[in-house]
């Protein structure tokens, strides 16, 4: 079932229609041969879930605008042995029902998927209000809660595939739009909690990325293998349980001085504090460099891609850090 | 009438028990205020067996009341008298607020006011979903309904037709900072569900058979889900805590558990 989604054409087409299409046809195709409810606040078909909606009627429950209910009637649903994935923006999920997710999916364990959407900026003129800049910064301190941030329409098959056969809770933050960025072309290997070194150059530099910042980090590990400078991209999927052992082996093991984080997120709470954190308490002397939102103001105003290229979170921006970390 | 009389009297006697040995606040008032609907719950409709789940379903969404729950699971057998010696001792699974132990009849977790209302629309959407002809039983406060999330619950549950779900408004007319006007407002709870498209009946929360009756005559033939109002005193059964803010939460001294005692006999 799941060999005729990775194919070559379908990311080419999914990356093409954006990650909300992505997520649509992801939940249609895993529908078929998974039993799962799907809910949304008021944002069903803007979810991508039009085709599922019309192919599985029974199957979708509308919440209305009322995200913090939705948690716990999700929550009562699993009780029945239902498995709920729901849909809305970043910050309703992570600011709104936070207390909601707190209970029923931390402190009661109950195994609810939550898809957030345009966590990040990908809503662009839709502004602050609408933006995930700190959702992973309060979904983290949230105890027994799972979060992934999937790079790609096949990552984010394969987390939900993933998330759906499991039997506990999951916040799943996507980051783009349209044009949303292919890293993986056809099926591969994918483990949920290991990272995947995506690109290995040489250990002149390490970039820790997840989600939208995953493709640019490859294109510059590329561009600067041509220049002799050997970079090594790790993609960090899962954020929770961190997979700490890939920083041992990536960067202990092979004695990395440089280390940019980016991410499309405050550079607080996530990433950014990870490896900090994770630098710090190891008392290793190494240069790092990290890119995302700042945390003392609110992020301007603009188009998705006018706001990441503001925050350097794009392809230039990450050469540039690259190029003033090798000055 | 009788009988359920003096089984509930020996439940407050329980309750009594428990917060005297623990030496420590307690939510009195609210929790003798509900404790006949929540009696009459398990007594008539919930059975022993939690691990099945095509079952009845009981919430606790105004959750600081446990006390209630505790007495009526310890009278009927379903929690061991160990909790005497657990309730709110450090280390204990038996705090002031539940912690989900479902096999011993304690369905979800509360203590957050206007969640369980959600989850309990959630378990009687998902009976609907498994064709279960089971119901859901939820108690939540009046002080409790001030929170916003109560009503998002309240219309998702006419959205999504939940004639199998019974929310129960335990309307003691008090809360923490004292009566509900005081602290916010009173609201008319039977125009309101009324308005929302529940089916409605206010009871008094202290006569078990117009409680019975209630639920018996609930019309389930009806897309509407159901609202029983019930009107209780605060504290209902012991003198000095009955519509007294200071026995929302307080601790008994020695003097006071003998003359609660006493009054129970």
């Amino acid at each position: 079932m799941s060999t005729e989604f990775f194919t070559e054409r379908n990311a080419k087409l999914l990356g093409r229609m954006g990650v909300r299409a992505a997520l649509g046809q992801a939940i249609n195709h895993l529908a078929k041969s998974h039993d799962f409810q799907v809910m949304s606040a008021d944002l069903g078909r803007s979810s991508g879930l039009g085709p599922f909606i019309n192919e599985f009627p029974d199957r979708y429950i509308g919440a209305g605008i009322a995200e913090q209910n939705m948690i716990g009637v999700a929550a009562g649903l699993t009780k029945i042995g239902l498995k709920p994935i729901l849909t809305t923006f970043a910050p309703f999920f992570s600011f709104r029902s936070s207390e909601q997710i707190r209970m029923n999916l931390g402190y009661m364990q109950q195994p609810v998927i939550l898809v957030a959407l345009a966590s990040g900026v990908a809503l662009g003129t839709l502004g602050n209000s609408h933006f995930g800049l700190e959702d992973v910064a309060i979904m983290r301190n949230i105890p027994n809660l799972q979060i992934t941030c999937p790079t790609d329409p096949f990552e984010l098959y394969k987390v939900l595939e993933y998330a759906i056969t499991d039997d506990k809770p999951y916040y799943i933050r996507l980051n783009g739009s349209i044009n949303y960025p292919i890293v993986n072309r056809s099926d591969y290997n994918f483990v949920f909690g290991k990272h995947i070194l995506q690109v290995d150059y040489g250990n002149d530099i390490l970039i820790v990325a997840n989600g939208s910042q995953v493709y640019p980090s490859i294109r510059n590990a590329e561009y600067f293998k041509e220049l002799g400078i050997g970079v090594k991209v790790l993609n960090c999927h899962t954020i929770n349980p961190f997979d700490y052992a890939s920083l041992d082996k990536y960067i202990k093991e092979n004695k990395i001085k440089k280390v940019i984080v980016t991410e499309e997120h405050s550079i607080n709470g996530s990433l950014g504090s990870i490896l900090t954190e994770y630098l710090f308490s190891n008392k290793l002397d190494v240069d790092l460099e990290v890119l995302g939102f700042p945390c003392s103001e609110f992020v301007v105003n603009g188009s998705y891609e006018f706001i990441l290229n503001n925050y350097n979170l794009t392809y230039e921006g990450i050469q540039n850090a690259i190029n003033n970390l090798i000055k | 009438m009788e009988a359920s009389r003096i089984e509930i009297k020996k439940i407050k006697n329980i309750m009594l028990d428990l917060a005297y040995r623990s030496g420590k606040a307690t939510h009195f008032g609210g929790a003798f205020s509900c404790l006949d609907f929540v009696y009459l719950v398990f007594n008539e409709y919930m059975g022993v067996d939690f691990k099945k789940i095509d079952r009845n379903y009981f919430i606790l969404s105004k959750g600081h009341t446990v006390l209630a729950l505790y007495g009526v699971l310890n009278h009927q057998g379903i929690i061991s008298d160990e909790i005497f010696d657990q309730f709110l001792r450090d280390g204990s699974k038996f705090i002031s607020h539940p912690i989900m132990n479902v096999e011993i009849g304690i369905e979800s977790s509360n203590g957050s006011l206007g969640q369980g209302v959600s989850m309990a629309c959630g378990i009687a959407l998902g009976l609907k979903k498994i064709k279960s002809n089971k119901k859901v039983f939820c108690v939540l406060g009046d002080g409790e309904c001030n929170e916003g999330s109560v009503w998002e619950a309240v219309q998702f549950a006419t959205a999504h037709d939940l004639n199998n779900l019974i929310f129960y408004v335990d309307v003691n007319g008090f809360q923490n900072d004292g009566t509900t006007s005081e602290s916010l407002t009173e609201l008319p709870f039977d125009n309101i569900f009324n308005a929302f498209g529940w089916n409605v009946k206010t009871v008094n929360g202290h006569d078990y058979e117009e409680i019975k009756n209630a639920i018996e005559n609930t019309n389930f033939q009806t897309q509407k889900p159901n609202a029983i109002i019930g009107k209780t005193i605060k504290g209902n059964g012991i003198s000095f805590m009955e519509n007294n803010a200071d026995w929302h939460n307080n601790v008994l001294s020695e003097k006071l558990y003998t003359l609660a005692k006493l009054e129970l006999s």
